[in-house]
C-alpha cells in the first residue's frame, strides 16, 4: 500500500460515506496510511463536520440518505474554495462525477476503490493543498513586503490616500485605482486585499489586455454563456480562482464590450453563467487599476456607462512621485536594502548629497524609475554608504529647471550610459508603453514587435509590473 | 463455490479471468478486504447486507405484503447494496442491483418483485459467502 501519512501541519480529512461497513473499510485504509479521518454517514452530519473543523480535503460519496452530494460539494466550496473535494461514485454515475468535476471537485473516484488508488488521491490533494498553502504564504509574505512602500507617507497626500485605503478595505465595494504608469496602482491594489477581511483568501491578477478575444473569455469566464456542448474545464477562469478574495482587473477599459456586458452581469446578479441552465454563485471583491482617467475612458466609449459606474465605486487617484516628492527619502530607505539584498552587495547607509539628488529628479518613471536607479548604483558600485556620485540620475528626463534642460537626444544618449543592452531594452519598451497609456499592443506597434514579445521579455524584468 | 481449484491457485495469472468464467464472487477482494478489516468489517458487511435486505425482501411478495416504500427510498437502498457488492467483488448482485436501479426510475415499486426477488436471492449468497470466507492474515 502507498504510504502517504498527513503532515501534523495538514487540515483534517473528512470522509462522507453513509454505508456503515463501506466507511470502515475506507476508514482502516486510510488510517494504516497514516491519515486520520473524521466520518460523517449523511450530508447534514458532513456540513456540520466540516463547519466545526475546516477540513483541508474531503472524501464524499455522492449517494447521501438526505441531501444530494453535489448539493453538499457545492455548499462546502462555497464556505471554504480553497478545500479539495473527491467525489466517490458507483460505477454507472460517472456523468455525475464529471459534473461534480466541472462544480470544482478535486478528483473523482470510482467504485470498487482499491487502497493504493484511494491513498493515492488522498495524498495527491494533501500535496495540493499544502502547494497552494505555500503559494499563499510566499504571496503574502511579497504582498506584505510590496505593501510596506504604499505606506510610505509623510507628505499629506499620501497620508489621506492611506487613511481611505484604510477605510475601503473594510468594505466589499469595488475600487477603482487610476494614475500613472509607476505610481504604484497594483501595490496599492494588494495592500487594499491585506488589509481586507478577505487577506487570507485569493487575490488574483487578471490583464484585461492581455489576452485575444476568444482566449480572454476562458480565461476571465471560463466558457462561452450558451455554449452547452463546451465541456472544457473552467475551474482556472480568474472569476473562480478568485472566489472568496479579490480580483484585480487592470486596464478594464480594454475589455470587448460583450465582455464588458458580461462582466456586469457577473457583478449584478453575483453569479457566473456557467451554461443556460447552470449558475455558480461568485463571491468576489473587484479592484480596477488603469493608467487612463476612466472618466475619459467612458466619454470616449471604451468603458460602458453601465459598468463604469458598476466599478467606479470607491476611486483612488495614485500621485506621482514628483508630487509626494517628500516621501522620497522614506522610499529609498526602504527599497536600498531590498534592492541590494538582492544584487548581493551591502549598503547601509545614504549619504546626505544622495538624498538631495533624488529629491530634485522630476522621476517621470515613477517608482520605476527609482527602483531602477538605485538598482543601477548598487550593481555598479560598492557600499556601505550611497553617495550622489554613484546615483546614474542622467538617465531621467530633467524638467522644470533650466540648469537641467539638454536636447532630447543628448539626455537619451546620457540616459544609456552604464546601462546593459537588456536594461536599454527594458527602458525603452516601458518608455513605449507608458506613452500609449499602458497599452502593450500599441507599444508593440510602435516598437514594431509583436505584443507577444513584450509579455515574454516582461516576465524577465526584476519588477514586471506596469 | 468458495474455493478455486488447485490449478487457478498455483497459475496466478489465471486468477484475473476466473469470476468471469463462473464465480459470482471474486473471492481475492474479498479476501483482501477482510485481511485489512479483519473480523470487524466481516460483521459490519453482514450487518449492512442484512438490513438492506430486510427492507427490501418485503417488497418482493407481488402484490407487496403491505409494505411500502417510495422509489427513491428503494433507488438509494439498492444503490447502496451495489455499492457494497463492487467493493467486495460480487459481480452478479451488483448487476442485478443496477438493473434493478435503473428500472425504478420506469417502474414503480409494485411492479418490480421479480427484479428485487433475484438482488434479494443473490444477496443471500452473497451473505453466506462472506460468512463462510476464511480469514487470512494480512
Amino acid at each position: 500500500m502507498t504510504r502517504a501519512s498527513q503532515s501534523s501541519t495538514d487540515p483534517g480529512l473528512l470522509l462522507v460515506e453513509d454505508t456503515p461497513s463501506i466507511q470502515m473499510l475506507y476508514r482502516t485504509v486510510l488510517t494504516k496510511a497514516g491519515y486520520t479521518p473524521i466520518c460523517a454517514d449523511s450530508g447534514a452530519a458532513a456540513l456540520a463536520l466540516f463547519e466545526e473543523h475546516r477540513p483541508g480535503v474531503v472524501l464524499l460519496d455522492l449517494m447521501l440518505p438526505d441531501i444530494d452530494g453535489l448539493a453538499v460539494m457545492s455548499q462546502m466550496l462555497q464556505s471554504a474554495p480553497e478545500t479539495r473535494v473527491i467525489v466517490v461514485t458507483a460505477n454507472g454515475s460517472v456523468n455525475k462525477a464529471v459534473e461534480a468535476t466541472r462544480k470544482g471537485a478535486h478528483d473523482f473516484l470510482v467504485k470498487p476503490l482499491g487502497d493504493v488508488r484511494l491513498v493515492g488521491a488522498v495524498a495527491s490533494a494533501f500535496a495540493d493543498c499544502r502547494a497552494s498553502a505555500l503559494r499563499a504564504s510566499g504571496a503574502n509574505a511579497a504582498i506584505a513586503e510590496k505593501v510596506a512602500s504604499v505606506f510610505v507617507a509623510q507628505c499629506d497626500q499620501m497620508q489621506a490616500l492611506r487613511t481611505v485605503m484604510r477605510a475601503v478595505a473594510q468594505s466589499k465595494a469595488p475600487v477603482f485605482i487610476h494614475g500613472a504608469s509607476g505610481t504604484g496602482k497594483r501595490t496599492a491594489a494588494e495592500a487594499i486585499h491585506a488589509l481586507s477581511p478577505r487577506a487570507g483568501r485569493p487575490f488574483v491578477t487578471f490583464k484585461c489586455a492581455s489576452l485575444n478575444s476568444t482566449a480572454l473569455e476562458g480565461a476571465l469566464f471560463g466558457t462561452g454563456p450558451l455554449d452547452q456542448t463546451e465541456h472544457r474545464d473552467s475551474r482556472d477562469c480568474a472569476i473562480r480562482q478568485a472566489q472568496g478574495g479579490t480580483l484585480l482587473l487592470q486596464s478594464p477599459e480594454l475589455l470587448a464590450p460583450e465582455h464588458q456586458a458580461r462582466l456586469l452581469a457577473v457583478l449584478n446578479n453575483a453569479s457566473l453563467t456557467l451554461s443556460a441552465s447552470e449558475e455558480l454563485p461568485v463571491d468576489i471583491r473587484i479592484i480596477c487599476t488603469s493608467s487612463r482617467d476612466p472618466h475619459d475612458a467612458m466619454r470616449a466609449g471604451q468603458l460602458s456607462d453601465e459598468l463604469f459606474y458598476r466599478l467606479f465605486v470607491f476611486p483612488i487617484s495614485m500621485p506621482s512621485l514628483r508630487e509626494r516628492s517628500e516621501d522620497i527619502p522614506a522610499l529609498v530607505d526602504l527599497f536600498l536594502p531590498e534592492i541590494a539584498r538582492q544584487e548581493g552587495k551591502q549598503f547601509s547607509t545614504i549619504a546626505p548629497d544622495a538624498r538631495a539628488a533624488l529629491q530634485r529628479q522630476s522621476w517621470d518613471g515613477n517608482l520605476h524609475e527609482l527602483r531602477n536607479v538605485l538598482r543601477q548604483a548598487v550593481v555598479l558600485n560598492d557600499g556601505p554608504e550611497l553617495t550622489a556620485a554613484m546615483l546614474p540620475l542622467s538617465q531621467t528626463v530633467h524638467k522644470g529647471t533650466a540648469a537641467t534642460d539638454t536636447p532630447a537626444a543628448q539626455d537619451v544618449h546620457s540616459a544609456l550610459i552604464g546601462m546593459t543592452l537588456a536594461q536599454i531594452e527594458e527602458f525603452a519598451i516601458r518608455a513605449a508603453i507608458e506613452r500609449h497609456n499602458g497599452s502593450i499592443p500599441r507599444a508593440a506597434q510602435e516598437l514594431d514587435i509583436a505584443p507577444s514579445t513584450i509579455y515574454r521579455k516582461r516576465d524577465g524584468w526584476t519588477d514586471p509590473s506596469l | 463455490m468458495r474455493h478455486r481449484p488447485v490449478a487457478a491457485r498455483q497459475f496466478g495469472f489465471l486468477t484475473q479471468y476466473w469470476p468471469m468464467v463462473l464465480m459470482t464472487l471474486d473471492e481475492t477482494t474479498l479476501s483482501a478486504l477482510l485481511a485489512m478489516g479483519g473480523e470487524d468489517l466481516r460483521l459490519q458487511l453482514l450487518h449492512d447486507l442484512s438490513r438492506i435486505e430486510g427492507r427490501i425482501s418485503p417488497l418482493c411478495c407481488a402484490p407487496p405484503s403491505g409494505a411500502t416504500m417510495s422509489s427513491d427510498q428503494l433507488r438509494h437502498l439498492l444503490h447502496e447494496m451495489r455499492g457494497i457488492a463492487v467493493t467486495v467483488g460480487a459481480s452478479k448482485l451488483a448487476q442485478a442491483c443496477a438493473a434493478a436501479e435503473a428500472d425504478t426510475v420506469a417502474l414503480p415499486v409494485e411492479a418490480m418483485s421479480s427484479q428485487l426477488s433475484e438482488v434479494v436471492d443473490d444477496c443471500k449468497i452473497l451473505r453466506a459467502q462472506i460468512a463462510q470466507h476464511p480469514m487470512t492474515p494480512a
